[in-house]
């Protein structure tokens, strides 16, 4: 038994990780270095029969070389623990054994190697606990298992974690309830000007645990084994129009929740009537936001508030992806600006977003949709052109169509009638002008032709309309730093 | 000195005199000088003719033609040689190819191309050379006429119609234009070429069209009929490209005619270095090859295409190239050992009777020249062009040997080495 490594402090609320690994094998430490560095206890163990049980791990990396008897030993010994079970491809047998045995992940991964990904599955697995407990679609996003494992693996019973065990971090950290009539319930939010028109609020809205994912994917919730208080440093209130309050930013007076969910105390100097803000968090790797909903808000005199907000959706969160690019109207064929619009520079101003050159496109000159191009006859623009390949003939220097050389399947000379001909040695093949099948011209050239495909113009290229397509880019919350940030 | 020279001249009697400058007539410049003052003194007769029975001015003729500029490096001069042909003649085309050129010609011809209609610019990616180029260009239009000019050359004014006038007989195949020496004032060196353009070009051609043993069509400038380019099997490698599709024309039966005021002016060496290479290319490549090897059956009797006139042309080129040259050599040595005690008296009359023939030369082509101005400067060489014809002389005589014993018109870069390897070396 020993210490892979260990912080200077322990936090109790960081998950103990227990690797239970007969050769010893250097990747784990390298797996789970993020988890080190936030100051995470990681165990190893030789064998099942090495592992403490006083102090029971958040998750156990079981490496299928130790043997199964060890697994279903140290499953009974420490029962609603987490296990994944760590070996290469070729075991596959074996992880479907540990698997029905009750193990709840296979991290396929080579040992000797740097395993791509193997660092996303532990967190995904620390985050939203076992796979077998995420909805169809995680699943099937998941690297390294396959179909059948997957379909067997949804099949199983849910496992009931510590951390994931009803009630979940979120109904715990409901603020206190309050006197019903001082709440003041926080209206669906405004959607943007710009933002797609949001879905109608379900049943999904309640604060009561509920799927967080649409019900066709299965009335799943993940189990969070991390939550963090985020360390905010800066907030911002939402006009409805999706742009930055014109007010003196709220005060955090006091912080609670996960990253998904957070209780806020704000101190204002006007009437707080936000539904929307954006949070900006310190993380490992810098300043992140993220883009929260306001459900309830409780006024507490002298301008104060308790607020009660989540993680917004994706069609509400003015940093999703979708809000800062822009897009194709595939009807019109012409680009549209990002849908956060001219409220973007408010927050590029305020470092929330920061503009980029995503692409120069040639646009209509006259409609300023997109055209298709193709090389076409410089006379009338024509695409219908044909090439007339030539040979030259070294010896006698006769240059002529190929069809002049053909006699009975080999090429002879017109000219000296010399046969057979060999590339290169006695012949090469020259290209000769194109000629329009419209008008008949022959260019040595042809043009790259425009066609417009909304007004149907047709234009020489260099005619075309540059376009600079701009977007945005938001330095957004990850899944790690909700559940690992502080 | 002169009176000494005046004392030994006078002593000679007429006959010794005359056997004595027999060996003027081994250079060119005298043949020139009583060929062509006979044929100033028939054109006067002409012009008379037409003076008191005037003839009625036929219609210009003017068939659709092809301008071929094939060049190889020419991104310098394309552009301006374009712009100089280019709605020069109401019907024609211009077919530019780019032989593998790495100096951007073909994107010089193309800014042309794209504000021009009617020119066509193809590029090869390797270089083929001239004849490929000039066959690669031949394919690609179907017009009656094709004119092959240098693309460093720029044409007179009024230059191509001039040049199709012959073509209004259906026998003539082909028309040498006369190339003349653009800024022949530049250097000496050019001057000398200059004055030897005028009087072997646009008078000595002249000379040679009247009689009908005309030879050669400048590659410069020349003007071909299609179907007599079809009919003599197109361009073969050179060099002289020129000279042997002319003689092919001819072996068809076509006559070559001579428009001798369709100039174009073109560039030559301004180093007698380069000169020097250029004139060894050029009677490589010219008599022995072809007059004396390739077209030899152009003079038996018994062949179908047969005639007298290319009979007379081969036995010029064989007379003037080569047993003149022969000659003079014979004569030299003769009258070294005859007059060696002399030789400096000997030179003197030579020079002086040579001299007299090129000023003969000179008011020929001042009597027939378009500029006189111009040309009579050109002419003010005279003096000295004994000497660089007696230089030439020594290079013609190098080259023949050259080629006689080594062929070595086989191995000029002028056309690239893997063609020059496979071609038929004659």
């Amino acid at each position: 038994m020993k210490k892979l490594a260990e912080s200077n402090k322990r936090d109790a609320s960081l998950p103990r990780f227990l690797v239970v690994d007969p050769s010893g094998h250097d990747c784990f430490e390298e797996w789970l270095t993020p988890f080190l560095d936030l100051g995470c206890e990681v165990e190893s163990a030789r064998s099942a029969a090495e592992v403490p049980l006083e102090a029971a791990p958040d998750l156990v990396l079981y490496v299928l070389d130790a043997g199964l008897e060890g697994l279903a030993a140290l499953q009974k010994s420490l029962p609603g623990v987490n296990f994944m079970v760590v070996g290469p491809k070729r075991q596959r047998a074996l992880a479907e054994q540990a698997l029905a045995g009750g193990a709840h992940e296979w991290l396929c991964a080579e040992l000797e190697e740097e395993a791509e990904g193997a660092f996303d599955a532990i967190e995904r697995m620390l985050l939203f606990g076992p796979r077998a407990a995420l909805p169809k679609r995680r699943a099937r996003a998941g690297a390294g298992a396959s179909g059948e494992l997957l379909a067997r693996r949804e099949a199983a019973p849910e496992v009931e974690s510590r951390r994931s065990a009803p009630p979940p971090a979120r109904a715990a950290e409901v603020p206190p309830p309050r006197p019903a009539p001082e709440v003041t319930r926080a209206a669906e939010p405004a959607p943007a000007a710009a933002l797609p028109e949001p879905e109608p609020a379900s049943a999904a809205r309640a604060p009561e645990p509920e799927p967080a994912l649409p019900a066709e994917d299965g009335p799943i919730e993940p189990a969070p084994l991390l939550t963090r208080t985020l360390s905010i440093q800066r907030l911002y209130e939402v006009e409805p129009d999706g742009g930055p309050a014109r007010r003196p930013v709220p005060v955090v007076e006091h912080q609670s929740g996960s990253g998904e969910r957070l209780d806020l105390v704000l101190a204002c100097v006007q009437p707080f009537t936000a539904d929307t803000l954006i949070v900006g968090v310190h993380t490992p790797s810098g300043l992140h936001y993220g883009c929260y909903e306001v459900h309830a808000r409780f006024p507490l005199g002298d301008w104060r508030y308790a607020v009660e907000c989540e993680l917004a959706r994706p069609e509400r969160d003015l940093l999703a992806t979708s809000a800062l690019l822009p897009t194709l109207d595939t009807r019109t064929m012409r680009y549209r600006p990002p849908a956060i619009g001219e409220r973007a520079r408010a927050w590029v101003e305020l470092g929330v977003l920061q503009e980029r050159e995503l692409d120069r496109v040639l646009v209509c000159p006259r409609c300023q949709a997109l055209p298709t191009f193709r090389h076409a006859c410089k006379r009338c623009g024509c695409a219908a052109l044909s090439e007339a390949r030539m040979i030259h003939h070294f010896p006698c220097a006769h240059v002529g169509p190929i069809s002049d050389y053909q006699l009975d399947g080999i090429l002879i000379c017109p000219k000296c009638a010399a046969r057979p001909l060999i590339v290169n040695s006695d012949f090469e093949y020259l290209e000769g002008p194109v000629r329009c099948g419209e008008c008949g011209a022959q260019d040595g050239q042809t043009e790259l032709i425009g066609h417009c495909f909304d007004c149907e113009l047709r234009f020489v290229a260099r005619v075309a309309t540059p376009l600079v397509l701009k977007g945005y880019d938001a330095a957004r919350l990850a899944a790690l730093d909700l559940g690992l940030s502080g | 000195m002169l009176l000494d020279w005046l004392r030994w001249i006078s002593a000679f009697r007429a006959e010794e005199l005359l056997l004595l400058l027999s060996g003027l007539l081994f250079l060119d410049g005298s043949r020139y000088a009583f060929s062509t003052l006979l044929m100033l003194a028939w054109d006067v007769v002409l012009w008379c003719r037409d003076e008191l029975f005037p003839r009625p001015e036929l219609e210009p003729y003017r068939p659709h033609i092809c301008v071929l500029l094939v060049g190889y490096n020419e991104a310098s001069t394309i552009g301006r040689t374009l712009s100089t042909v280019y709605g020069s003649y109401p019907s024609m085309e211009i077919v530019v190819v780019d032989d593998g050129s790495t100096d951007g010609m073909a994107e010089v011809a193309r800014a042309f191309a794209a504000e021009h209609a009617g020119v066509l610019v193809v590029r090869r990616e390797k270089r083929g050379g001239k004849s490929s180029g000039m066959n690669f260009g031949l394919a690609l239009t179907k017009a009656e006429v094709v004119v092959a000019i240098d693309c460093d050359s720029y044409l007179g004014e009024n230059s191509l119609e001039m040049l199709m006038q012959p073509l209004r007989d259906p026998k003539v195949g082909c028309v040498a234009g006369t190339v003349i020496v653009r800024d022949p004032h530049k250097k000496l060196i050019v001057r000398l070429q200059a004055y030897e353009y005028l009087r072997s070009i646009f008078v000595g051609r002249l000379i040679s069209a009247r009689l009908g043993i005309l030879g050669i069509a400048s590659g410069a400038y020349g003007a071909f009929r299609r179907e007599a380019i079809l009919r003599a099997n197109g361009w073969d490698v050179g060099p002289p490209e020129d000279l042997d599709l002319v003689l092919a024309i001819r072996k068809s039966g076509y006559k070559v005619a001579c428009a001798q005021y369709a100039y174009c002016f073109t560039k030559t060496p301004e180093e007698w270095k380069r000169l020097f290479k250029q004139r060894m290319r050029w009677d490589e490549s010219g008599v022995i090859r072809n007059h004396c090897r390739k077209h030899l059956d152009m003079v038996n009797p018994f062949a179908a295409h047969f005639t007298f006139s290319n009979f007379f042309l081969f036995l010029e080129q064989w007379v003037t190239n080569l047993f003149t040259l022969a000659g003079m050599w014979i004569w030299l040595v003769v009258t070294a050992i005859t007059h060696a005690d002399q030789l400096w008296n000997v030179g003197v009359t030579l020079y002086l009777g040579y001299l007299a023939c090129e000023v003969l030369n000179a008011l020929v082509i001042l009597a027939y020249s378009s500029d006189r101005e111009r040309d009579f400067r050109t002419c003010l060489v005279v003096p000295i062009s004994p000497f660089y014809q007696f230089a030439l002389l020594c290079q013609r005589t190098l080259s023949m040997f050259r080629e006689g014993l080594f062929r070595t018109s086989f191995q000029d870069n002028f056309v690239p080495k893997h063609v020059r390897d496979v071609t038929w070396h004659w």
